[in-house]
């Protein structure tokens, strides 16, 4: 099922002699339960992609579907309930709210959308994302892992149809980085989460099911990736075995990889 | 190389804040503006003022009628003295040319060239008289049809007029309006106003001829002058006065004073030369003139001077303050640099003054400039009030505005301006001069290891806006600190002025009114005063023979004629009286002092008669035995039982008291209803004092009996008795020469709203100092104290609106800091999905805390502030009742508290407009 699709997006900054194309007609899209890497170098214009596909930014021209809705259609309220109901996004710079402990932090999209408190699921996802000590902590007193942890938190718990996020790990440490990526792998994993992720780490982009590669606003490469995985890896992803694109690159991926996995494996085996 | 490396900073700082600087800068401007408004308007708004009121009945001070040579000399003696001219009356003559048979006269009145000036007389053709042959005649002659022009010469033949009585039957004829009696046989001049009778059956008209001639030439007509009656025989006619005039037997004088000079003496001086001959005082001049009582506008202008300019400085130390305060965190970044290159706390602390001077360089011209312009708008758009408040429309109109520009003032303004800019970067300054450079680039972020529980509210549906407003306010309350400050600042300065106002308003009135009880007079339109019992009578049955007159009742009082026991008076009354008289004696007075100066043994009480249908709901609002109040064998009366006592009320013979001091006194005697006050009245007759057993049928406070009476107090019991009551005392003090001790009845008039022609009449005769009666109309009231308290209030409004402003500048500003704060985190909650209506409810949620905690903050500084206004004033004047106007409060904290929900709704909706991207982009 494709969950998200995005057709002819371009978007310009500026005018006259100072406008820099952002966006050059992009068009793909996603299944649901996919994970999306995406790279590309610098000013490439992966975040204003992000962004438009999050529905915080508004595209020159083009549109984007999320589950069959042309969020760019929507007036700015209901997009705004539409951002807190179907997406989660997660920045590098954690952009928690300072006066919010990490609790509140986290339910903070569900309240806004007038529910009632899930007490069950917030005990879950604090737990999954290992808060449990830190849960009445503000996020001035959390380190960058733990600060990014939340954020992811708050991404995951209405369930959005799509969680994208900008270089989450771009502020950590490789080790931290390496287990805020195991998070977002295994809620794509264990939860069918849609999730599409730009980064700069090509070992972590090639832990995705695809990978774009985004050079001047343009996609110029769009790949399957076909990695050795565990056998249980393997059996969940089977369905993308066809294009296998390693070389050189997956060498990068390796250890992290290895990493990433034994613990997964405890984490998955736990929950299932 | 820069001159100045630490300024030069500074200054690129200014230009890098645009929006910070500016609202330092308005702020400056707006607080130059107003001491501009206080000092140059305070010069306008009085010269205005009093160039209007020479409008009314000219430019003199003082006139004297009928003074010799030897008593001009006394005057022109008197060192308050400034100028002095002379007229003359010089007689009646033959107008033949009149149209109007009742008015066949001229009366010729030779003036100096400097009278036509103070008088007012305004041409209307030709010009005025040059030399003696010369005259120029009313207008009024002209409208009756008289066949003159200028260029006419008329014969003069000049005569005394006088009336005979000649019916033996008629023992006397009154003419009220002129204020004559005559009596059978007698033979009395006639004031210069008298009408033209002929002859009458009970007296007649006498013509004599001085012998006195001439051949004057009109060269002009003028306005009616105001002192002419329309009902005179005689019109008035004006001719030139040589200076030779000293040489003749009398004639008048009109001086006006120097006013530096002039002190409140200046009446006596005057009763002492005139010795008996007629002299009149310009009051609605004086009173604008200042200086010639306590009482004045200037004594006025000069508190309400001191409470503005305070004001002002407060609102604007803090504005200040509030804008060094919010932008300190950048500035101790850059000065701690500057500081780790090696600037001293000196130079840092200098930053902070240059800053402030140099926008006070651009502002004080500004300010002052504005200020001008504001008071020349305010004095054009307050010219018809103020000229309907003083009953004054006429010469409003007739007299433009200029703005008068006295350098002192000047002066003043930059100082103040200069002073207020110094206290408010001083403490700034100070802090920053403090902090080292190491904490200055580090900034003093401090990490809390508190933890904070998941609020409880989450367990609740649709909480997420209280929650996100109430852990704004919580866990980090000085992010919205500079808001709280400045809606605190303007609460307390909307409750403090309107507190302030009140005191001041209520300083004024005590002030102006002190001196006496008054009744009310509300529900009356006129009120007669008769001071001859005679002429009174004639008019009082004229009037309530009236078809146009609803109701005349009589009301009348009784002063210094009953005298009671000290006992009668309680406790509270002598102690106030005991300080007064320390105050006067500049000592604490022994007992036996205290004793000798001011006898103990035997006090004044007065009586007010009212009629019985007053005097009924009187007793039915206090309370008071109807029955007893209104019968009228047995004594009873009604006590007012609350008063004052101040050092204008009580004076002591030859000596000025220490300073002013008012005393209210809530319970002028300790008595109860039934208990019986043992009344002296001395009776001329048996020679010796009868005691009247008078009960108690009542006691009555201010509030109780607040529609009859002005709630200033006396400083006399007063007991309210009926007519029969007041008839009785009457009848003791009698004698043949007349009564004993003051007496004054008046006539309460309610007409049937039309005008009428009896009145007009009846009012034409207080003009000059011997009238009969005296007519008072409700807008007569209005001409000096309640005029100069509106005036006050207009004022003290004003300046509040004003000052508002520098507090809402402060207000807008520090909301604008919070919302610019906030923005990153608004478009976190954005892009987390809060709608802008969810956010504009979190706003609205952390305003009412805001303004919570401000009202708390401002209760408790107001309540400060209020207790130092009331001791300050309790001080200065007395224990007198300021009540703190809770409507004028309330409508303030409404208004704080939509003024901050406004702007923050505002500026949100600026900081929403622009991009959520840019601020989640932006670093932690
Ligand atoms: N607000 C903006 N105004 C002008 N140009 C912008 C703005 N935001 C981004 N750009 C430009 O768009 C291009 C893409 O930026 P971005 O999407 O942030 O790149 P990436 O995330 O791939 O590093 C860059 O050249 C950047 O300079
Ligand atoms: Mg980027």
């Amino acid at each position: 099922m494709e969950i998200l699709r995005c057709e002819n997006l371009s978007k310009v900054y500026g005018a006259g002699d100072a406008q820099v194309k952002a966006l050059d007609d992009v068009s793909f899209s996603v299944e649901a339960g996919e994970f999306v890497s995406i790279v590309g170098p610098s000013g490439s214009g992966k975040s204003t992609l992000l962004h438009i596909l999050g529905g915080v930014d508004k595209p020159t021209g083009g549109k984007v579907f999320i589950a069959g809705t042309d969020i760019h259609a929507l007036n700015e309220n209901k997009l705004a309930v539409f951002r807190r109901r179907q997406i989660g996004l997660i920045y590098q710079f954690y952009n928690l709210l300072p006066v919010l402990n990490v609790d509140e932090n986290i339910v903070l999209p569900h309240l806004l959308d007038g529910r009632k408190m899930d007490k069950e699921r917030l005990d879950m996802v604090v737990e999954s994302m290992g808060l449990t000590e830190r849960r009445n902590n503000l996020p001035g007193q959390l380190s960058g892992g733990q600060q990014q942890r939340v954020s992811i938190g708050r991404a995951l718990f209405n369930h959005p149809a799509i969680v994208l996020a900008d270089e989450p790990t771009g502020n950590l440490d490789r080790k931290t980085g390496v287990e805020i990526i195991r998070l977002l792998k295994e809620s794509n994993r264990s939860q069918k989460q849609t999730l599409i992720l730009i980064t700069h780490d090509e070992g972590i982009a090639l832990q995705a099911d695809r990978m774009l590669c985004i050079e001047d606003g343009r996609i110029t490469r769009d790949e399957r990736i076909r990695m050795r995985q565990s056998t249980e890896e393997a059996s969940n992803s089977g369905k993308h075995k066809d294009e296998f694109n390693a070389g050189s690159k997956g060498k990068d991926g390796f250890l992290p990889k290895q990493n990433t996995n034994s613990r997964g494996t405890a984490i998955g085996g736990d929950r299932q | 190389m820069r001159k100045n490396i630490v300024f030069y900073v500074t200054r690129q700082y200014m230009k890098k804040n645009r929006r910070r600087t500016f609202t330092m800068f308005a702020g400056i401007v707006c607080m130059v503006l107003l001491m501009t408004c206080v000092f140059v308007g305070k010069e306008t708004g009085i010269g205005y003022l009093q160039e209007v009121a020479s409008l009314k009945k000219g430019k003199w001070h003082v006139s004297m009628f009928d003074i010799t040579k030897k008593q001009y000399e006394e005057v022109e003696a008197l060192t308050w003295v400034k100028e002095t001219a002379l007229s003359k009356t010089l007689g009646c003559i033959d107008f033949a040319q009149s149209g109007n048979e009742e008015r066949p006269y001229l009366n010729v009145k030779g003036y100096t060239s400097h009278c036509f000036d103070w008088m007012n007389i305004t041409l209307l053709e030709g010009r005025l008289p040059e030399k003696p042959g010369e005259i120029v005649v009313s207008e009024s002659a002209r409208q009756d049809g008289a066949r003159i022009a200028a260029g006419d010469v008329i014969e003069a033949d000049f005569f005394t007029r006088s009336v005979t009585g000649t019916d033996a039957e008629v023992k006397e004829t009154v003419f009220p309006f002129q204020q004559l009696i005559l009596h059978y046989g007698e033979t009395v001049e006639v004031p210069e106003n008298f009408p033209y009778y002929e002859e009458t059956e009970s007296f007649r008209e006498n013509k004599e001829y001085t012998g006195q001639q001439g051949t004057y030439e009109v060269v002009g007509f003028i306005e009616t002058p105001s002192y002419e009656d329309s009902s005179a025989a005689a019109y008035t006619a004006l001719t030139f006065l040589e200076a030779d005039i000293l040489s003749e037997d009398v004639f008048n004088l009109t001086l006006k004073m120097d006013l530096d000079k002039v002190s409140d003496g200046y009446f006596m001086d005057i009763v002492k030369i005139a010795a008996g001959s007629k002299f009149d005082t310009n009051d609605t001049l004086l009173a604008f003139s200042g200086n010639s009582s306590e009482m004045t506008l200037n004594r006025l202008v000069r508190y309400m001077t001191i409470f503005f300019v305070v004001l002002i400085m407060a609102a604007s130390v803090l504005l200040i303050y509030n804008v060094f305060n919010m932008s300190f965190q950048e500035r101790s970044r850059y000065l701690g640099m500057l500081c780790s290159v090696g600037a001293t706390g000196r130079q840092k602390k200098s930053s902070i003054f240059y800053e402030t001077f140099y926008l006070m360089l651009f502002a004080l011209p500004i300010g002052l400039g504005l200020g001008i312009g504001v008071i020349y708008v305010a004095m054009t758009v307050f010219r018809p009030y103020i000229g309907a408040l003083m009953n004054m429309e006429e010469f409003v109109e007739a007299c433009p505005v200029t703005i008068k520009i006295v350098p002192e003032n000047l002066v003043m303004v930059a100082a103040f301006s200069v002073l207020t800019a110094v206290i408010s970067a001083w403490l700034p300054a100070r802090k920053i001069g403090k902090i080292g450079p190491v904490e200055c680039i580090r900034g003093n972020v401090e990490k809390k290891s508190r933890q904070y529980k998941m609020s409880r509210m989450l367990y609740r549906a649709k909480a997420a806006e209280g929650m996100l407003a109430r852990n704004n306010l919580t866990r980090r309350s000085q992010k919205t600190r500079s808001v709280q400050r400045a809606a605190a600042v303007f609460l307390v300065l909307l409750i403090v002025t309107a507190f302030g106002s009140s005191a001041v308003s209520r300083v004024v009135t005590l002030k102006l009114k002190a001196s006496d009880f008054t009744m009310k007079r509300e529900n009356y339109d006129y009120v007669m005063y008769g001071n001859d019992d005679i002429i009174y009578e004639a008019v009082k049955k004229e009037i309530q023979a009236d078809p146009g007159i609803t109701q005349a009742v009589e009301w009348g009082d009784l002063m210094f004629v009953g005298e009671v026991p000290g006992s009668v008076y309680s406790a509270e009354y002598d102690t106030a009286r005991r300080d007064i008289f320390n105050l006067y004696y500049h000592r604490e007075l022994t007992d036996e002092e205290y004793e000798q100066e001011a006898p103990t043994d035997s006090y004044v009480v007065n009586f007010m008669m009212v009629d019985d249908e007053t005097l009924a709901r009187m007793a039915e609002k206090t309370g008071a035995d109807k029955k007893k109040l209104l019968d009228r064998e047995r004594p009873a009366a009604l006590v007012l039982n609350e008063g004052m006592m101040s050092t204008d009320s009580i004076s002591v013979w030859e000596r000025e008291p220490e300073r002013y001091r008012y005393y209210r006194i809530h319970a002028m005697t300790d008595l109860q209803a039934g208990d019986v006050i043992p009344v002296s009245i001395y009776s001329p007759k048996e020679e010796k004092k009868q005691v009247m057993p008078l009960e108690i049928a009542g006691l009555g406070s201010h509030e109780e009996l607040k529609d009859y009476v002005e709630e200033v107090g006396a400083n006399y019991l007063w007991l309210f008795v009926n007519e029969g009551v007041y008839a009785q005392i009457g009848k003791i003090i009698e004698s043949e020469t007349g009564r004993y001790g003051m007496s004054d009845r008046r006539l309460m008039i309610r007409t049937n709203g039309e005008p009428n022609q009896l009145i007009e009449r009846v009012k034409k005769l207080q003009d000059g100092n011997n009238a009969g009666v005296l007519l008072s109309g409700n807008e007569a009231r209005m001409e000096f104290g309640d005029a100069i308290q509106s005036i006050a209030n207009v004022l003290l409004i004003s300046f509040v609106l004003l000052t508002s402003v520098i507090c809402l500048l402060n207000l807008f500003n520090s909301v604008q800091g919070w919302m610019t704060g906030s923005s990153r985190e608004f478009a976190v909650l954005k892009s987390v999905g809060m709608s802008g209506g969810q956010l504009r409810k979190m706003l609205l949620y952390e305003c009412v805390g805001i303004f919570a905690r401000a009202l708390l903050v401002a209760g408790v500084f107001s309540a400060l502030l209020i207790y130092v206004i009331r001791f300050g004033f309790h001080t200065l004047f007395g224990n007198i009742v300021i009540w703190l106007p809770v409507g004028l409060v309330a409508g303030a904290v409404v208004l704080a508290g939509s003024v901050l929900v406004g702007i923050t709704l505002r500026c949100c909706a600026k900081v929403q407009k622009e991009e959520i991207l840019e601020n989640i982009r932006r670093e932690g």
